[in-house]
């Protein structure tokens, strides 16, 4: 899929304002089994999706706070926070039905322009549930499945029996995948049929508008063999001075030959904490291309993941991190080459300024048999001035003799030679650095859809002005 | 109309490396400066557009009566001077359309979309030698030394400036890119521009009109002044011939 135009997709983020809507129905803390019954019966779920969560629940009780990246038990307050808030009483099936206080929201973020022009479908999660989803036609006339979570859990619980966090993501994974098992809410199904071409992209938005409130959404995207699909994300949320958690599960199965485009454009405002858990498996011949734009959030530990299982899979992440001033940052792609022949690449980018952190952590491994495997990572970190810091904790576990496993990392300045040599271009300071850390940014904005490309520049470069935008 | 340099003193951090330089230039004039490695020519070069690395002691530099040596680099530029770097840096990411582009928009104030603006660039190409694709090079990277001095000079021709430096634009060129770099400097002449010619070696100069001055540095200082005979004594005995004279 190339550059195709897109429209201003990626939202106006000056962060929205903090919306006053009616909401239909709250459930507030404790974490416990029965704010867990209450979602379930809120939903209307079935036992078997009930018992799903119960045993997530055990789980986030079982384990403890992460071991690695930032210290969160100083930062997550699980008994503050808000578990599920549902704006209205029932889904929007037309926009037409979107209160118009939301409407002029959608509008200032360009989706609905977005979605008639560049998309192949569209949908809007507000809080804990989603507002509305639309398919073109003949997408769904060819089997196109795009719906979310909750939908799917009643019209296709097969399908959700087998692949719902039961072995992409567990709620092992983490204490967060965990308590996402317990409190998931929303989120999008989608499934593509054998051989079946989406074409022009997938969205869905997120947005926040409850304070504390955590947001989990579940997705789930199915390739089935030789099918192909390209699925976006984006975010916004009012800024807060109390945090809300962001705390998704995202699984993709690449079937074989299939190929799977993701990007997520993550611009939460700064009191969002961003701690996702989003994992691929990729099967013969398939490939997974993932790239993130981590430009928002105060707080963020992201580690987008691939197991290439069948021989030949291809996966390639690509990610440009934007650390400023209170943004902590921990970034960085898992692969997992467990056949012959398979291929992942790396491509890690991040700009650090007035005192951000950036982290690049991320682990290959290489399993005994994966031979020809070939695997290249390279992690480049920019900083704008000496208040910043950038560190790359690269893992590498390789048990197979016959693999090629590269690594990069290189940690730049601005350097006055080059800003010289730009103003004597008769660019202005300003100018000559937003165009030095465009030029670094590049290898990754070649790949997302131009629109998006240039948003992505326009957000960076206002946040190298100094009117940061993510609050 | 002239660009003046009035007694230039200048150092980097304790080190003094200009010594009271004085000279002038003149729109469509070829003013050229030569002197040995070391002896302060780039310094000159880099100063004159406010390079962050050198501090004017003293002197001043005039651009058409106006002292710039408080003005911003840009500023500089955007009053009509321009340098062609010597040794230009990489810059990643960015291409030579970019650039140019970006460096017209800011000078000239121009819009022009990108198509456009490539159908203007590639007179200047096809001058230089130099295939379409040269310009979504990235700047300077992976570039032969000869294709930097290109990309420089194409830098000059798409923006034609009032008065332009070139610091050893020659250096490590083979005889026809060198006839070409002659070429290319002869026509901004020609187009009202001065053109200071900083060189090493005199090779250039049978390539270009006769020089309406020619300067010698030697030890941060203009150790001679004349015409194009200086050019061909330093041909003869090097610049040897200048310290013992």
């Amino acid at each position: 899929m190339g550059r195709e135009k897109l429209g201003k997709v990626t939202p106006e983020i000056t962060g929205i304002k903090p919306l006053s809507l009616h909401y239909e129905k709250k459930i507030e803390s404790p974490i416990d089994e029965d704010t867990v019954r209450k979602i379930s019966k809120e939903k209307g779920e079935p036992e078997w999706m009930l018992k799903k969560r119960l045993d997530s629940l055990k789980v986030f009780n079982s384990l403890p706070m992460p071991n690695w990246g930032f210290d969160l038990s100083s930062i997550v307050n699980f008994d503050e926070l808000i578990p599920y808030a549902k704006p209205f009483s029932e889904k929007l099936e037309e926009s037409s039905k979107i209160p118009q206080e939301v409407m002029k929201v959608l509008e200032k973020l360009n989706i609905p322009e977005a979605e008639r022009k560049y998309l192949s479908g569209s949908g809007t999660m507000l809080d804990s549930e989603v507002l509305y989803r639309r398919i073109k036609d003949e997408l769904r006339r060819k089997g196109v499945i795009f719906t979310d979570m909750d939908t799917a859990v009643k019209e296709y619980p097969e399908l959700v029996k087998k692949y719902f966090m039961t072995f992409i993501v567990t709620p092992h994974n983490n204490k967060f995948a965990a308590l996402h098992g317990a409190l998931w809410s929303g989120g999008s199904f989608v499934y593509v049929p054998k051989g079946v071409k989406v074409g022009l992209p997938l969205q869905v938005f997120f947005l926040i508008n409850y304070p504390k409130l955590g947001q989990f959404e579940h997705t789930i995207i199915i390739a089935d063999e030789g099918s192909e699909v390209e699925y976006i994300e984006g975010c916004s949320a009012p800024v807060y001075s109390t945090h809300n958690l962001h705390s998704a599960v995202v699984e993709v199965h690449v079937k074989k030959n299939a190929f799977v485009k993701y990007v997520t454009i993550q611009t939460w405002t700064k009191n969002v904490l961003n701690l996702n858990t989003k994992r691929a498996v990729v099967e013969e011949g398939g490939t997974l291309r993932w790239v993130s734009g981590n430009i928002g959030s105060g707080l963020t530990m992201y580690y987008p993941s691939a197991i290439l299982k069948g021989k030949g899979a291809r996966a390639e992440f690509l990610s440009v991190t934007f650390a400023g001033s209170n943004q902590k940052k921990e970034t960085g792609s898992k692969v997992f080459h467990l056949a012959p022949g398979t291929r992942s690449r790396i491509v890690s980018k991040s700009i650090v300024k007035a005192g951000g952190y950036a982290a690049y952590r991320g682990l290959v491994h290489v399993s005994k048999g994966a031979k020809g495997s070939v695997s290249s990572v390279k992690c480049d970190a920019l900083l704008l001035d000496d208040l910043s810091e950038s560190a790359t904790y690269p893992y590498i576990e390789s048990y197979e003799s016959d693999a090629e496993v590269t690594h990069e990392a290189t940690v730049s300045r601005i350097e006055e030679e080059k800003l010289f040599y730009l103003m004597s271009r008769g660019l202005s300071e300003t100018e000559a650095k937003a165009m030095i850390t465009r030029g670094f940014m590049e290898p990754i904005m070649m790949n997302l859809p131009l629109e998006y490309a240039l948003e992505l520049n326009r957000l960076i470069e206002l946040e190298l002005e100094g009117e940061g935008v993510v609050g | 109309m002239t660009l003046e340099v009035k007694n230039l003193t200048v150092s980097t951090g304790e080190k003094q490396i200009l010594d009271n330089v004085s000279l002038s230039l003149e729109r469509s004039q070829l003013v050229v400066l030569m002197g040995p490695n070391g002896s302060g020519k780039s310094t000159l070069a880099q100063t004159l557009l406010g390079s962050p690395f050198y501090k004017i002691v003293k002197g001043d530099v005039l651009l058409d009566g106006d002292s710039i040596i408080n003005l911003k680099t840009y500023e500089r530029v955007r009053k009509g001077l321009f340098l062609v770097f010597q040794n230009p840096v990489e810059i990643q990411g960015v291409s030579v359309l970019n650039l140019i582009k970006a460096a017209r928009s800011s000078i000239a104030n121009e819009q022009t979309s990108v198509f456009e603006f490539k159908s203007r660039l590639s007179p200047l190409l096809s001058f230089l030698n130099l295939e379409d694709s040269f310009l979504f090079k990235n700047v300077n990277v992976e570039m032969s030394g000869g294709e930097k001095k290109k990309s420089e000079m194409l830098q000059l021709l798409a923006i034609k400036p009032k008065y332009a430096i070139l610091d050893e634009p020659d250096s490590g060129l083979d005889v026809d890119s060198l006839k070409l770099v002659a070429k290319a400097i002869t026509n901004l002449l020609n187009d009202n521009v001065g053109v200071l010619l900083i060189t090493h070696y005199t090779r250039i100069l049978n390539e270009l009109p006769s020089p309406d001055k020619v300067h010698v540095m030697l030890n941060g200082k203009v150790v001679t002044s004349g015409g194009i005979e200086i050019a061909k004594e330093i041909d003869r005995g090097g610049y040897e011939w200048v310290e013992k004279s």
